[in-house]
């Protein structure tokens, strides 16, 4: 009797994932990492998406970012996930049949492409302090406010944006705004990480968009939106480890390939312990996202696995790094250099949905402290 | 499989039934004792016969081994809810008997042997103990020094052993010899046999000193010419060394479950008393500073917890898991002894005291570094194993 999770369709896709990462983005991810990634090869990316219900199944959802952050760009797997594992899925669940049919159909294919901007700078961690406000004005909504380095904030066709509309802690809305509606301003973040995630900064000034742009009922946008969160924790848990695996292969092939004298690397006891060392820390790290990506996918409470597997992976990927530059040694810091790349991306694992200090105390408040 | 919103990914209700009655029975006949015990360095034979009476032991072994004939999740709950009696000498003892010394009877032993020592031992009714380790050699298997030599129908075994959980008591002990001294590589010359402690020439020389698991006895023995029928072999001649890999996995695999309950008892613990004691006017749960050292732990606690259920799982699909193992053995060796240090700033100078179990899980966590395979080892066996990873 098997216990995994992963059904074999799930393991078949990962395989034609893994050929997509392998013959399209790895020979071009330093390229992107300058020029940004061409709309086609998420197009492309999107296609194995589809064929599997489009995030419905949260299983493949998983597969695709497990595979994707295996090339070593950060930036690059954001952008999909926003996308793919956290726009469109919100659309699917809350969507209106007019907004599915105008989002969802040409989004699984790539054709029309999504950004998330939720939180808020001063409500991560209370979403109900989020700021930016939406009025009803006849037929429309006017949205004010600030999000800032949204993922595929410069490149995407909509973006899911979150806002005020009552008085009330909680009344909260969502809305899939054009992102050439008149008054949305858009200034590129350059960060020194994620430089293909296409990170802009968002200014809303007086924005209009139709009424029937709201994304589910006015005033119910807490609980989606606390719900998607988690997932984009597990999302990056997920990502995060199987990077860090990933850093870890390049590891390993490293230690066989090189010498320390007459002695190859891997044969040297300390270079060993260090190297396994490292992937008992990271399967660790890959057995807890699962753990929770498991009970969300079933629909189950998870937000302190979520957390969790979030705070653990985001630490064991930097870790990772630091083991990696050991065995590496100043190599891995020339630029372009597979390590380089991947050192640059992996402390934004610790940055995202509010930064680790502020998941341990949500975490803390979950454990009822 | 049972759905819904409790749906677990591994247990079923029955196994839940079977937790539910396991762990009252430790609230009721085991934790209130843990003190006493601990001071007395031992604790009652009894507890044994209790636990077999009323099918603990013998869960997840055949019916016709004298077991009921359940799944490998039975011995997770098991190791589970064991810590729970908060006394991890207790816990060593009867791992011992349920996890390390008998699991390999039931797997190669003759009816005779089943009958013999294994059912009366899944009974509670005899005493195992599992004798691998020797003064100077530990999980260095190849080095061992105890031979039996044939003579006529029997063996005759020589030699010592060291630090054997039980040993004081055992009434047999799955004993590892070398029944071929001169054997090339060495570790084939290795063979399990069982030696009843009532054998002329056996003695326990020494019961140890520990640093911790107090409540449990672990002694040195001697065997001089200690004479058995050669039916007490155990499978074959010369496999041993891959009957203790064997034995090891079993052991750590309980050794890790454990571990994760016993982690998270001490948080609860830690919590428990931060939420009473006030310092400068507010309770120590309420300083963030504690808050997010409780979720870091908490952070570990789960990590810990997800590798072990990797390594069960495995072993539950009748796969290898050695390579699991030994990552949950390496973490749990890290994290445990690390994560009483951290809960012990909670207590302040109680901590220092016998007053509340942390003092006491300090020095008994020390143990997963070192005990059933040092932290040292689990790296030897990972970077052994580790390129089917690649």
């Amino acid at each position: 009797m098997s216990y995994e999770m992963f059904t074999a369709e799930h393991e078949a896709l990962r395989q034609r994932v893994r050929a997509f990462v392998q013959t399209e983005i790895i020979p071009r991810v330093d390229e992107w990492e300058d020029k940004g990634v061409p709309r086609e090869v998420i197009a492309r990316g999107l296609k194995f998406f589809e064929a599997q219900g489009a995030g419905q199944d949260k299983l493949a959802a998983a597969v695709l970012i497990e595979e994707i952050s295996r090339a070593g760009s950060g930036g690059l797997a954001a952008g999909i996930i926003a996308h793919a594992a956290v726009a469109l899925p919100l659309i699917r669940e809350l969507g209106s049949e007019q907004q599915q049919q105008k989002y969802l159909a040409p989004g699984v294919v790539g054709e029309k492409l999504g950004a998330v901007a939720l939180a808020e700078p001063t409500a991560v961690y209370k979403l109900s302090a989020i700021e930016t406000t939406a009025r009803r004005e006849g037929d429309e909504y006017i949205i004010v406010g600030a999000k800032p380095a949204v993922v595929n904030g410069d490149r995407a066709d909509y973006i899911i944006v979150s806002a005020r509309t009552g008085e009330n802690e909680t009344s909260l809305s969502l809305f899939i705004v054009e992102a050439n509606a008149p008054g949305l301003k858009k200034s590129p973040s350059r960060l020194a990480a994620w430089r293909s995630a296409g990170c802009a900064d968002l200014v809303f000034t007086e924005v209009k968009t139709p009424a029937a742009s709201l994304l589910g009922q006015e005033g119910e946008g807490l609980a989606p939106l606390m719900k998607s969160i988690e997932w984009e924790r597990i999302a990056s848990a997920l990502s995060a480890a199987s990077a860090a695996m990933e850093i870890w292969r390049e590891t390993v092939k490293h230690t066989k390939e090189r010498k320390v004298g007459a002695v190859p690397m891997f044969k040297t006891q300390e270079i060993s312990f260090i190297v396994a060392e490292a992937v008992a820390t990271i399967t660790a790290a890959t057995e807890l996202a699962h753990e929770a990506l498991w009970k969300h996918a079933r629909g189950q409470r998870c937000s302190t696995e979520a957390l969790a597997a979030k705070i653990y992976a985001a630490k064991c990927l930097s870790e990772t790094v630091e083991r990696a530059f050991q065995v590496f040694g100043p190599a891995g810091l020339v630029e372009g250099h597979k390590l380089e790349r991947f050192a640059r991306d992996a402390r934004m694992a610790m940055l995202t949905s509010g930064g680790l200090g502020i998941e341990k105390e949500l975490m803390a408040e979950q454990m009822g402290l | 499989m049972t759905t819904g919103p409790n749906e677990s990914r591994y247990f079923k209700e029955e196994h839940e039934i079977f937790r539910r009655s396991l762990r009252s029975f430790i609230d009721r006949e085991l934790s209130p004792h843990a003190e006493e015990w601990e001071e007395a360095e031992t604790f009652p034979n009894e507890v044994f016969k209790k636990m077999g009476q009323l099918g603990y032991l013998g869960a997840s072994f055949p019916v016709e081994h004298g077991g009921a004939g359940g799944d490998v999740w039975y011995n997770v709950v098991r190791a589970q809810e064991l810590p729970y009696c908060r006394s991890g000498g207790v816990v060593t003892g009867l791992i011992v008997q349920s996890d390390a010394a008998t699991p390999i009877i039931s797997k190669l032993g003759t009816p005779e042997q089943i009958e013999e020592f294994l059912k009366p031992a899944l009974a509670g009714d005899r005493i195992s103990a599992i004798g691998v380790t020797e003064p100077d050699a530990g999980s260095d298997v190849a080095a061992l020094r105890t031979t039996a030599k044939k003579d006529g129908g029997d063996y005759v075994i020589n030699g010592s052993k060291t630090f054997i959980t039980n040993g004081t008591r055992a009434d047999f002990i799955t004993l590892a010899v070398k029944t071929n001294p001169d054997s090339k590589p060495p570790h084939m010359g290795i063979s399990f046999v069982l030696l009843p402690t009532d054998t002329k020439g056996f003695t326990v020389t020494r019961k140890l000193k520990k640093m911790g698991l107090k409540s449990s006895d672990t002694a040195e023995l001697a065997f001089d010419n200690c004479r058995i029928p050669q039916r007490y072999l155990l499978g074959q001649e010369g496999q041993g060394f891959f009957y203790i890999m064997s034995s090891f996995l079993t052991e750590r695999l309980s050794i890790c479950i454990g571990t994760v309950s016993a982690m998270k008892m001490v948080i609860a613990d830690a919590i428990r008393y931060g939420e009473q004691r006030s310092v400068m006017g507010k309770v120590l749960t309420k300083y963030q500073y504690n808050r997010h050292r409780l979720a870091e732990m908490l952070t570990e606690a789960y990590a810990m917890e997800a590798m072990t259920l990797a390594a069960c799982r495995k072993y539950a699909a009748g796969q290898d898991p050695t390579l699991e193992v030994s990552m949950a053995k390496l973490i749990g060796g890290k994290q445990s002894h690390e994560l009483a240090q951290r809960c012990m700033q909670f207590y302040g100078g109680y901590a220092y005291m016998e007053e509340f179990p942390i003092a006491r899980y300090y020095r008994d966590s020390k143990l997963m570094a070192i005990g059933g395979g040092a932290y040292e080892v689990m790296l030897l066996i990972i970077s052994r194993l580790m390129d089917q990873l690649v």
